[in-house]
């Protein structure tokens, strides 16, 4: 599996892909912390939900970088199809947990909170952030070959769904990625631990059954 | 079928809702033998290799895989992998479990690949990026190994080689499925001969002769009396303007072409014997 997240990485480096997703939320991350200084917790509040759009582009990216003739080598090599798709899901994984602690490391670094934020806080804003991320790269497992096989349709239903888990609408928001409880539970952090764990907890399924779907897909459309 | 690599049985597969590709097919593929699948384009021969390959997977029936090892051709190169031909080799080999730089050295040599491994896939002609599929191919020493119109835009040097390592697998116990619209063998001596035809598969007389390769060749001093006694060479002839057609085995059609370069012959053109 380590040759197989290798070769999705080399891919993805090769194809350049990566580079329009990542400068663009380096690009948001300065214009978040480019005003005065403020709390750290509501600073990562703003992160965890860049890091939601980010991830699953970043992962869309990722995943629909190798073209279809070279996926059947792969899979040839590997044994399957199955496999190197678990590798391209790791892979984005990776991809964005290099995000992920960007997010969180890069504004103490730079004295964007006020006042420096203690362990416990980062701790918290890495936590979160890898909560929203590991849903957005659910979302692209989601909105990627073999399930929707054309750029624009998978990328006007992400967006769509991304917009709904934003507005977080009542009757689907237990089968959306719980993206607005990770933001709220950190800008209230009366009840702030349980309800990130509540979200952690959330993500995880919501994930786990997505990355299900997208292997299963992978294997019958293959 | 025991001791069978792959099987097939009604196998079935369509793509989205349009009317199936294949229907019903049924294969059986054993270890040693070479088998031509043909067919008219859109028939399913790319879809049935598919299958063989493991690559795709069956939308009905049942297919059985006991293949330790395959080895894939597809019907064209990948388009857009940005990395160098050596550095694609050795990322495939690392994904088949093991690296083996020298097997990796052995190919490229083999087939002529030498002045292209530090080039990237990008800037490679069809042919040449083929040449590093064939490689990919190979490096596991395949018991099936699963070749989708491989000849396209190989030079005749590469085809030799390529035949050559057909013959090798098959002496080794492997099998290899190959599709080709050219009705002769080009150089590989094909067991069986498939047809794909309306989604259906059947079996056409067996081909079991031998199609040798033919080297056409610039002579040097005494190259005829050498060449003609070496294993593997079915007959050795002049022809005009100081040249000699050597037919030969596609086995034994490297070690004669080496041969010949060191007796000092240059190679005019290699490739396929025509039909009968």
């Amino acid at each position: 599996m380590t040759a197989l997240v290798r070769w999705s990485l080399a891919e993805l480096a090769g194809s350049q892909r990566f580079f329009a997703p990542v400068l663009a939320f380096l690009a948001v991350l300065g214009v978040f912390f480019s005003g005065p200084p403020g709390p750290a917790l509501d600073g990562y509040a703003a992160t965890s939900i860049a890091l939601f759009w980010f991830a699953a582009w970043t992962a869309w990216a990722l995943l629909e970088s190798e073209d279809d003739t070279s996926r059947l080598v792969t899979a040839s090599a590997a044994g399957g199809p199955v496999r190197p798709a678990a590798g391209r899901l790791l892979a984005a994984g990776l991809v964005v947990l290099g995000l992920v602690v960007t997010a969180t490391m890069l504004p103490p670094l730079l004295g964007a909170f006020l006042p420096a934020p203690a362990r416990a806080d980062v701790l918290t804003g890495l936590a979160a952030g890898l909560v929203t991320a590991l849903s957005g790269i659910a979302l692209a497992a989601l909105c990627t070959r073999p399930l929707i096989r054309r750029p624009a349709p998978a990328i006007v239903v992400m967006v769509l769904i991304a917009l709904l888990t934003m507005a977080e609408p009542g009757p689907l928001a237990w089968v959306l990625p719980p993206v607005i409880p990770v933001a709220r539970a950190l800008s209230h952090p009366e009840d702030g631990l349980a309800a990130l764990l509540r979200a952690g907890l959330g993500s995880a399924a919501l994930s786990a059954a997505a990355f299900a779907v997208h292997l299963v897909v992978v294997r019958r459309r293959a | 079928m025991p001791g069978a690599l792959v099987e097939l049985r009604g196998v079935v597969k369509r793509y989205g809702r349009a009317r199936p590709v294949l229907d019903g097919v049924g294969l059986t593929l054993a270890g040693g033998e070479v088998v031509r699948v043909g067919g008219v384009n859109g028939s399913g021969k790319s879809t049935l290799l598919r299958l063989v390959a493991g690559v795709s997977t069956a939308s009905g029936g049942i297919v059985t895989r006991r293949a330790r090892a395959t080895g894939y051709v597809p019907e064209r190169p990948p388009a857009n992998l940005r990395m160098t031909g050596r550095g694609y080799l050795t990322r495939m080999a690392r994904i088949r479990g093991g690296a083996r730089d020298e097997r990796i050295d052995d190919l490229i040599g083999r087939l002529g690949l030498a002045d292209w491994a530090g080039a990237r896939m990008t800037t490679m002609s069809k042919g040449t990026a083929q040449k590093v599929l064939i490689v990919q191919a190979l490096l596991a020493d395949p018991d099936l190994l699963v070749l989708d119109e491989p000849w396209s835009g190989l030079d005749a040097a590469a085809q030799t080689a390529l035949a050559a390592a057909v013959a090798e697998r098959r002496e080794a116990g492997a099998c290899v499925l190959y599709t080709d619209h050219a009705e002769r063998l080009v150089g590989v001596p094909a067991d069986r001969a498939l047809l794909v035809e309306r989604g259906a598969l059947t079996e056409s007389a067996a081909t079991a002769a031998v199609m040798p390769m033919r080297l056409e060749l610039a002579a040097g001093n005494g190259a005829a009396g050498t060449l003609a006694g070496l294993p593997g060479v079915r007959r050795v002839g002049p022809l005009p303007g100081e040249r000699l057609e050597v037919l030969v085995d596609p086995g034994a059609a490297d070690a004669v072409l080496a041969r010949a370069l060191g007796l000092g012959c240059s190679v005019r053109r290699a490739g396929p014997a025509a039909g009968p």
